[in-house]
């Protein structure tokens, strides 16, 4: 162990008086034939023999050195350095091969990062909210006169009937959205209010970005407000002292102050779009609010169906007897849909389309890079071929080719991230819906692509030695382990959807 | 030759023979073995650079023979110690590989 160690400190001291050695080394060598020439002199060889006799018993010169210079330092650092500046001054000198292998990479990869980004953030993480596989809403079935079945969310009366009823959940919350006046200093102002049950930040798990978020005590005294960030910073500068002051809500009956008790995080919403403050819905029975979305939590172990069945005995116990002449509901009450679900639900066949292109994109841009590299390594055959003849291993050209690709596929990588990025935060990506998406750009999914193009490019490159028979059936075989690979990412992805 | 076997006799031959260069241990080897090795004497260069680079051997510069500025190398203290450990090895191995031949000619 120790060993090693000394040896790596020795190599790395060597590195810095490497050329010293190597002159040492050749004297070493030349004073070694010299000597044994001498000697072969002295036993009667004519000098030409004692010479060509010296080195045949002394061996390769030259593989020698190059075996001292190996062990000198870190030869294969420097020869990867080398490569690099080889392989830069080789696509500069190329500049439509290369301006035409990079923009492909970089679209395409651009592309296929912002559509998995996109999916990656709907399917993989669909809710900004605390362990969201087991938040479910739960809305009620009514038949409408004309004897249809229609979906709604429950009125808050609703919910506090059916509350204290459901035991296969918890944090069950409610919450709206609704228009309200505030009276601001330039007068009255329409603001977008979320009046939810004391609870609902809590049963989703979000935290205040500055002081709190609403408590289950803030029923008792609702006249509190937690900000979101956007009306932080748009109406009140960002201002950090904001907590504790007061907005003033006016209604129709009389005109309140509602006391600022915290601010939430950059982007948080509950389910029901952007909204400018959070307030505690009022418990008066006078007030009526429209229909609300209710959403709890599957307790540990509980499985969907049963909360749904449990659901439907519940429907049944709060139902008010019907009139005889209504039309009855023939399906469940209420029913419990799992929120991720009811969130994806209406996008998946586009996400499959998308996923799809991002399949085809995929393989076109292997397929184009891979033609051009094909390309290119033929008119190199050459090139490659004097290499092998004047005693470069085909290691070392493979690394040296594998080195081109390698710069070729990173900077097709970093342009390709920079338009991924650029297109998910582009408006695009975040259409004007009542979700708006804000979507990182998923590194993962970059490195993913980049790794793919630059394998498919390092096969092609590579067998590109050899004829252009083999080099077009490792094509073939690259192109479609690509298809493959891609072809089961996708079938996961929509698996998981 | 197997791995090692060169750094082993190098190790020996400088601590034997006290500080040499290159070609002197070149030429100690070549007359301990009578020509039973064949040696391409080039690799007892690679030899000493990776010795030294275990500080096994430490080099200087001196005279040679005819006069001619040569690198020394002597070993040192850790040299010394890793020569008794890989001689020991040596032996042991020796002594196994010679028992397991005997075995199976006395069959």
């Amino acid at each position: 162990m120790w060993v090693r160690v000394r040896e790596f400190l020795s190599r790395l001291g060597d590195v810095l008086i490497r050329r010293r050695l190597e002159r040492e080394s050749d004297r070493e060598i030349e004073l070694h034939l010299d000597l044994l020439t001498s000697q072969n002199i002295q036993r009667g060889m004519p000098p030409a023999e004692a010479c060509r006799r010296a080195r045949a018993r002394f061996g390769g010169v030259t593989q020698i050195r190059e075996s001292l210079r190996e062990q000198t330092g870190f030869a294969w650092l420097e020869s990867i350095g080398q490569d690099l500046r080889y392989a830069a001054r080789g696509l500069a000198r190329t500049k439509g091969f290369t301006t035409v292998a990079v923009l492909t990479l970089g679209l395409g990869i651009g592309a296929t990062t912002a559509i998995y980004s996109v999916v990656d953030t709907i399917l993989l993480q669909p809710l900004p909210f605390a362990d969201s596989d087991r938040l479910v809403r739960v809305v009620e079935n009514r038949v409408t006169r004309r004897g249809q079945t229609v979906q709604r969310g429950m009125t808050y009366e609703r919910f506090l009937e059916w509350r204290p009823h459901p035991r296969t959940l918890s944090d069950t919350a409610w919450f709206m959205t609704l228009r309200r006046t505030v009276r601001t200093s330039e007068g009255t102002e329409q603001w977008w209010a979320g009046m939810t049950s004391a609870n609902a930040f809590m049963a989703v798990g979000a935290r205040a970005m500055l002081g709190r978020t609403l408590v289950p005590g803030d029923d008792a005294d609702p006249h509190v407000a937690v900000l979101s960030f956007d009306t932080w910073r748009r109406r009140f500068h960002s201002d950090p002292s904001v907590v504790g002051t007061t907005i003033a809500r006016a209604s129709d009956r009389e005109s309140r102050l509602l006391t600022i008790v915290g601010v939430l995080p950059a982007g948080f919403e509950l389910l029901t779009g952007p909204v400018d403050f959070y307030t505690p819905v009022l418990a008066d029975a006078e007030r009526r609010y429209g229909d609300g979305v209710t959403i709890g939590r599957l307790r540990a172990g509980v499985s969907l169906n049963a909360a749904n069945d449990e659901a439907a005995v519940i429907g049944r116990a709060i139902d008010p007897p019907p009139p005889a002449d209504a039309p009855t509901l023939t399906v469940p009450r209420f029913e419990v849909q799992r929120l991720k679900d009811r969130v994806v639900e209406p996008i998946r066949p586009a996400l499959r389309v998308l996923l799809a292109a991002v399949a085809v994109v995929l393989l076109i841009v292997c397929g184009n890079v891979a033609n051009l590299l094909l390309a290119r390594g033929n008119a190199r055959r050459r090139e490659m071929a004097l290499r092998l003849a004047i005693g470069a291993s085909r290691g070392r050209v493979a690394r040296q080719v594998l080195t081109e690709c390698l710069v070729l596929a990173l900077l097709g990588g970093a342009l390709g991230a920079l338009v991924g990025a650029a297109v998910t935060r582009s408006p695009l990506a975040g259409p004007r819906s009542d979700r708006k998406l804000s979507i990182p750009t998923s590194c993962g999914a970059c490195r993913f692509r980049v790794g793919k193009v630059t394998e498919t490019a390092v096969v092609v490159r590579q067998s590109s030695r050899r004829g252009p028979e083999i080099c077009l059936v490792r094509f073939w075989i690259s192109g479609a382990r690509t298809a493959v690979g891609g072809s089961i990412w996708c079938i996961r992805m929509i698996g998981n959807m | 030759m197997l791995q090692g076997t060169l750094d082993l006799m190098v190790l020996k031959t400088l601590d034997v023979m006290g500080p040499l260069h290159g070609y002197g241990i070149a030429r100690r080897i070549e007359q301990i073995s009578e020509d039973v090795l064949q040696l391409n004497e080039g690799t007892v260069y690679a030899s000493l650079l990776r010795l030294r680079q275990r500080r096994w051997i430490s080099a200087s510069w001196g005279r040679s023979e005819n006069n001619r500025k040569a690198k020394f190398y002597a070993i040192t203290a850790a040299g010394r110690r890793q020569l008794v450990e890989e001689a020991r090895n040596w032996e042991r191995v020796a002594g196994v590989m010679a028992r397991l031949l005997r075995l199976s000619v006395g069959r």
